[in-house]
């Protein structure tokens, strides 16, 4: 039951720690393709 | 002729050799096959599936004998082998537009809220008796992504695998009952009526650019994940690369239907009256149920806490759409948004949660693999 335990504690904030750093790379993303990727534009979303 | 021979084929006929549980089972895949046909309750799975537990349960056919049987050699190559449930990835990415994630990627916090949800029904199934390895294939039901559903029972719990993916897929098709009361009862009024800015639009770039992104990040973070990872992204690559239209094609239609066909079948297929008909089912079904809310619920609440420190405020029904589900949940929060304030369109901003759900169930599904197998 311990390990259960662990396994919920550590796999909740693993999600989150995995989901932070993509958001920091499509961030990071982003922010590179302004600065230095030019004007081209789809429609969007 | 001799009488030996007679009685012999008399009694090699199926109709002897039926059990009550067989009964049973038929009754079970015929509800399956009338909610798939007359409900259309997820019936590209629900079909084959019912049409699979039917002929699992006609006994002597050995269609699932180990090493002989042609259902045996679809659930072995095909699942055993780990080969379906990427295939069926690849053919989601090719479909999945990540532009409503890209256009606000704080939204992809709510994927990972969402999965909370996963881990709480772990631990209660865990409570309720199961083992560790069957608590994590019930836990991720909460996902509410069918593949990694299946990827997860058929690693770790593979005895559990029509029960989950029956579970998983059902409540699928149940989202629009089962999300609604847990939004309202978790949200106010005056929440639910908030109008999200509009989103940025996102480049062509950065959209060929993501995939390799995230399968890069997220591999090298969680390698269980690379299976069920590499091919969601590389069919995405082939979706926004826009030069093979042919291979995305491909993966879109004719390969996903032909891995659908042949995933319904051997999941259905493994649910013989011996190994379904047992009081762990029901619990299965059970905690499914409460996954599907508790993924519902822990969703919402992310969106609530990230209202608190965000200049302009998310309408935290959003959340709700990080349970994957595609677009399933989405729609069931825009119409929601839709009963409270007429003008305002969540659609698109719930997509982005529910993106980033499947991303999430797939991390949760990698640290399950990881830390149990």
């Amino acid at each position: 039951m311990i390990e259960a335990f662990w396994i919920f504690v550590a796999g909740s904030i693993g999600v989150f720690i995995g989901m932070a750093a993509l958001y920091l790379a499509v961030k990071t993303l982003v922010l590179v393709l302004s600065r230095f990727g030019g004007e081209e534009n789809s429609n969007g979303s | 002729m001799d009488h030996n021979i007679i009685s012999e084929m008399i009694y090699s006929c199926g109709i002897f050799n039926l059990s009550f549980g067989n009964v049973v089972m038929w009754i079970i895949g015929m509800i399956l096959i009338y909610l798939a046909i007359a409900k259309k309750f997820e019936p590209l799975l629900l079909l084959p599936i019912g049409f699979g537990i039917l002929i699992a349960n006609l006994p002597l056919t050995d269609l699932m004998k180990p090493g002989e049987g042609l259902i045996w050699r679809f659930y072995h190559y095909g699942l055993q082998w780990e080969v379906i449930p990427p295939l069926i990835f690849l053919g989601l990415g090719a479909l999945t537009d990540f532009g409503p994630l890209l256009s606000r990627p704080s939204l992809i916090f709510l994927g990972a809220g969402a999965q909370v949800g996963v881990y709480i029904t772990f631990f209660c199934a865990k409570l309720m008796g199961f083992s560790l390895d069957e608590a994590a294939a019930i836990g991720i039901i909460g996902g509410a992504d069918g593949p990694t559903t299946i990827y997860v029972t058929s690693k770790l719990a593979p005895h559990l695998l029509g029960s989950c993916a029956v579970a998983a897929y059902s409540y699928m098709a149940l989202v629009p009952i089962i999300q609604p009361p847990v939004i309202k009862l978790l949200t106010t009024k005056e929440e639910r009526q908030i109008v999200m800015k509009k989103s940025r639009q996102v480049s062509t770039r950065e959209r060929i650019m993501f995939p390799i992104l995230a399968a890069l990040i997220v591999i090298l973070l969680f390698p269980p994940s690379a299976p069920l990872m590499t091919m969601f992204m590389l069919g995405n690559l082939f979706r926004e690369s826009g030069v093979v239209e042919r291979l995305s094609g491909a993966a879109q239609n004719e390969l996903m239907n032909i891995v659908t066909i042949f995933l319904g079948i051997s999941v259905g297929a493994t649910m013989d009256a011996a190994t379904f008909l047992r009081p762990q089912s029901l619990m299965i079904f059970f905690l499914g149920a409460f996954a599907f809310a508790s993924s519902t619920a822990t969703g919402v609440i992310v969106a609530k806490i990230m209202n608190l420190f965000l200049k302009d405020k998310i309408n935290p029904m959003i959340g709700a759409a990080g349970v994957s589900a595609v677009p399933m949940a989405a729609r069931v929060v825009h119409l929601m948004g839709q009963e409270e304030n007429k003008k305002n369109y969540l659609l698109m901003h719930a997509m982005g949660p529910n993106i980033a759900g499947v991303i999430g169930t797939i991390i949760a599904a990698s640290i399950f693999i990881g830390v149990l197998k």
